[in-house]
Order: C-alpha cells, then sequence, then structure tokens
C-alpha cells in the first residue's frame, strides 16, 4: 500500500510540473485568442478548441491532415533507415583505417555545413519532385551524426579491451561484432536520436518544396497559410511537432531497452 | 638400479627468456637482458620499481609485444592472462565474459557453457553468472576476471598487478584464491606486483626488477613448499625474505 502510494508520489512529482506548465500554455493561448485579439484578427492565433473541432474532429480535414502524417512519417522513416544503413556504415569503415577516415571525414562535415535545404531545388530537378528526393533530403540531414557518433564510439574503445582480443589474434571481423559495435551502441543511439529529429525536420521543412504530387504535412501547412486556413494549419503543426515528439521519446526508449541494462548515458 | 643413476628431472620449461631486450621507437629500453625460466608449478613474482618493464614483460611473453633482442621459448598456447583491470565487458554478463575466449578460440558452444560453469564455480561466482559487471564489487570483478583467464585452462598464467586495485582485506582474500588454484591446477606462473609481501606469501621465487631500463636484479628463492597458509605471512622466514626482498629492491630504485 505504502509503497504502491510512494510510486504513484513519484510519478506525480515528476509529471506534474511540466503538466502545470502545459496547462498555463494553454490557458495563455485560450486568453489571447478569446481576450486579446478582436474575432477579425483571430486568425492569428485561433483557439485551442477551433482548431481541435475544425482540424481534427472534422472527419474530411482530418483524413486529409492523417495522410499527410502518413507520407510524411514515411518519408522520415525511409530516410532515417537509409541514413542509418549509410551512416554507421561509413562510421565502422572509417574506423577500420585512418587514410579512409581522412579521405571520407571532411565531406560528411561538408554536408553537415551545407545548407541542405537550399539544395532542395536542386535535387528536385535531377531526381523529380517525388519520394526519392524528399527521402535524400531527410538522408542528408541525418547522416552526420550517425557517422560521428559510430565512429566516436568505436574509437572510445579503451585500449585493454582490445588487447583482449589482441590476446587471441581475433580477426578484423569478429572484433568488430564483439567489441567495437557493441561497445559504440550507446553511442550509435545517441547520433540516431539525434539523427530521428534531423529526418523528421528535413521531411516537414523539405516538404515546403515539394508542391506537386501527394502533400505532406509541410505541404499542408503551406497550403493552409495561403489559404488562411488558420484552424487547420494550427492543426498540422500541432501534428508536426508531435510527430517530432513520438520520434524522441521513442528513440528515447529504443536506446534504453538496447542499452539502459548496462550503460547509464541510456537515463 | 644404483642411486647415482638416479636423474632428477625438472618439468620442462614453460617458458625461457635468454637476454629478452626491448627497446622503445625513441630508442630506450624497456627491458634490457632479462634471463627467466618458467617450469609448471611455479609461481614467479616480479617486483621493481615504476615503469621498470614488468608490464612489458609479461606483453612479450604473451606475445602482445616482440622483443627487440634475445630469445623467447613458449611451450604452451595456452596462456591465461589477467590484467590490473578486469576489463570486462560491460555490455556482457558474467558468464558471458568469462565464455569470450572460448568464442574466440572457436569451442563449441556446449563446450564453452561446461566450461564456464566450471570456472564460474571454481571462483565461486556461479550464483552472479547472469549478473553484468556494473552489478558487482571490485573483488567480484577480478574473481571474474580470474574465471575468464581460466576458461582456456592454461598452463602458464600470468597476472598484472592483478590485486593492486582492491583493498587490502578483498586482496588477500584474492591472494587465497590464487594460491588455492594454483595448488590444484599446477600451472606456471608470472605475478607481478608492487607489494612485497604479496610477492613472497604467493610465490616460489621473487624476481626484483631494477628501474628502466629493465634488468634482473635478483633472484630470491622463496623455500618454503606450496600449498601456503595464512599463518606464514607470521614466521620469521616471511619476514627475513621480505627484508632482502625490500632491500634489493631499494637498491634498484636508487640507481
Amino acid at each position: 500500500m505504502t509503497d504502491r502510494a510512494g510510486r504513484r508520489r513519484r510519478v506525480a512529482r515528476r509529471v506534474l510540473p511540466p503538466l502545470a506548465v502545459f496547462l498555463l500554455v494553454l490557458g495563455g493561448w485560450t486568453v489571447v485568442s478569446y481576450g486579446l485579439l478582436p474575432p477579425r484578427r483571430r486568425f492569428l492565433l485561433p483557439p485551442v478548441d477551433q482548431v481541435i473541432r475544425v482540424g481534427f474532429l472534422d472527419p474530411d480535414n482530418r483524413a486529409e491532415l492523417l495522410d499527410a502524417l502518413a507520407l510524411t512519417s514515411r518519408v522520415a522513416g525511409t530516410g532515417l533507415a537509409v541514413a542509418v544503413l549509410l551512416g554507421v556504415g561509413l562510421g565502422v569503415l572509417m574506423a577500420q583505417t585512418r587514410w579512409l577516415e581522412r579521405a571520407i571525414y571532411p565531406y560528411v562535415v561538408v554536408v553537415q555545413t551545407i545548407p541542405v535545404l537550399a539544395l532542395v531545388p536542386l535535387f528536385g530537378f535531377w531526381f523529380g519532385f517525388g519520394f526519392a528526393s524528399r527521402v535524400l533530403v531527410c538522408v542528408l540531414l541525418s547522416l552526420f551524426p550517425l557517422v560521428a557518433n559510430t565512429l566516436f564510439g568505436i574509437r572510445s574503445v579503451p585500449a585493454a579491451q582490445h588487447q583482449l582480443f589482441d590476446l587471441h589474434r581475433a580477426s578484423r571481423w569478429r572484433r568488430l561484432v564483439k567489441l567495437q559495435l557493441p561497445a559504440a551502441l550507446p553511442s550509435i543511439f545517441t547520433g540516431l536520436r539525434i539523427a530521428a529529429g534531423g529526418s523528421v525536420i528535413g521531411a516537414v521543412v523539405g516538404d515546403f518544396f515539394f508542391r506537386q504530387g501527394q502533400p505532406g504535412l509541410g505541404i499542408l501547412i503551406d497550403m493552409y497559410r495561403s489559404r488562411l486556413a488558420a484552424e487547420q494549419m494550427f492543426a498540422a503543426v500541432l501534428l508536426a511537432s508531435a510527430l517530432g515528439i513520438a520520434v524522441f521519446v521513442v528513440f528515447g526508449a529504443l536506446a534504453r531497452w538496447a542499452v539502459g541494462r548496462w550503460h547509464e548515458s541510456a537515463e | 638400479m644404483t642411486g647415482a643413476s638416479e636423474v632428477v628431472t625438472a618439468p620442462a620449461p614453460l617458458l625461457r627468456l635468454a637476454g629478452v631486450t626491448k627497446s622503445f621507437p625513441d630508442g630506450t629500453d624497456a627491458v634490457a637482458g632479462v634471463d627467466l625460466v618458467v617450469r609448471p608449478g611455479e609461481l614467479v613474482a616480479v617486483v621493481g620499481p615504476s615503469g621498470c618493464g614488468k608490464s612489458t614483460l609479461l606483453h612479450l611473453v604473451a606475445g602482445l609485444a616482440r622483443p627487440s633482442g634475445g630469445t623467447l621459448t613458449r611451450a604452451t598456447d595456452r596462456v591465461g592472462y589477467v590484467f590490473q583491470d578486469p576489463t570486462l565487458l560491460p555490455w556482457r554478463t558474467v558468464r558471458r565474459n568469462v565464455e569470450l575466449f572460448g568464442e574466440l578460440a572457436d569451442l563449441p558452444r556446449a563446450e564453452r557453457r561446461r566450461r564456464a560453469e566450471r570456472v564460474l564455480a571454481a571462483v565461486g561466482l556461479t550464483e552472479f553468472a547472469d549478473h553484468r559487471p556494473g552489478q558487482l564489487s571490485g573483488g567480484m570483478r577480478m574473481r571474474a576476471a580470474l574465471a575468464r583467464a581460466l576458461l582456456v585452462e592454461p598452463e602458464l598464467f600470468l597476472f598484472d598487478e592483478p590485486f593492486a586495485a582492491l583493498d587490502e582485506i578483498t586482496r588477500q582474500d584474492m591472494g587465497e584464491e590464487l594460491l588455492r588454484l594454483f595448488d590444484q591446477r599446477g600451472f606456471g606462473a608470472i605475478f607481478v606486483t608492487h607489494s612485497v609481501a604479496e610477492a613472497v606469501y604467493l610465490a616460489s621465487r621473487v624476481l626484483v626488477m631494477s628501474a628502466r631500463p629493465g634488468r634482473v636484479l635478483r633472484e630470491i628463492e622463496v623455500a618454503v613448499a606450496h600449498p601456503r597458509r595464512p599463518e606464514f605471512r607470521r614466521t620469521d622466514t616471511f619476514a627475513t625474505l621480505v627484508g632482502e626482498v625490500s632491500e634489493a629492491l631499494a637498491v634498484g630504485s636508487a640507481r
């Protein structure tokens, strides 16, 4: 009994403060919408209940939003998957030999430093304004943290642990599978979490440039803006934010599940 | 036949070092002209000032480094190595850590399991087999490292200050543990340590090395048969030998 009560109190202590802030924001939002803005200008910040009613409860609007969400998620997910394969692969490759690291790393940094979104029209030129180009944007936005964290994780394996493998003249492959990759896992998951965020941003923001084909969340946001459909625009923005938050939470949980049993960074 | 024809045969050496030298790329010598023979059932302790190349010596014996000069002959491939730090892989359970060398030596899974059970029991870690290293005390981690080395059923054991990081009580417990295994299994061993008392208590012979470049200054026989009992620590022989080794060490460090 007391145990359960204690747990409930701990949970409450963690949940209540952010919940209070959330309610405060909603309250402030409502006050601004209904109290400060004249009805004529209420589209600048439509009231919460209107956003929910028009954006999410209206079946047609909801279907439009959910379809866009599905597409955006698919783009971000595919982009992330490709980035993981490519990024971890490159990181592993670069960790094997110094000259490969020296050869490739500058270009990985270049990909990180150039404004990828500015290249979007170019991708459209080359690859069309469809799925592939959208995915490419996500890959480029999420590649760097994966490469850098994989490389860092592998390079950080203590020399003493390598000696265990030296003693038995372990092959490169065994060392990779039994030592370097598991040791790098916490670091790779850190990269994955950052990359997942990047991929969502790529999918939503990249969308602004892809006005053709099936609309993703970014296109919808832009479309609602141009129509002054404030309630729907806010609904789409909320949904995009929710996607980002969900990705963050899911990958945090994934990291805890994978390495939390032995590594404190997952906390 | 007659007594004269009786030959006392010492077992063939597991390890023979003759004039072994290791130079670093910058030209300095880590060890210089080391002669050493280790036979089965012999525990040779090596003491010396910090940086006298004791660890280098073990690296050479284990094949982690090559000598720059002299000859090193090792009669066995079954070498157990225990580092100063337990160096367990944090993502593996104790059992899987212990099995690591079995995996690297391509032992069949069943054999690996069987051996792991046995060595875990030998060091008293059976009930912690499914814990991860992070959940264990320092002494238990060292036991796990010991079990890991035992898995290859070593004929030659190399200890690189294995108990240096442990508190005194745990350290003595581990010493007893080690002696028990040594008495049971009769491997040959080199035991590098900073502790003169530990060296005398454990070893059949104590090698005193000089400051860098490490040379063998003296070799002191500990003429007390194994198995050793803790009472040995309180004998005059023990005190005398500790004094003798300390003196040799002081000479070596002063140069």
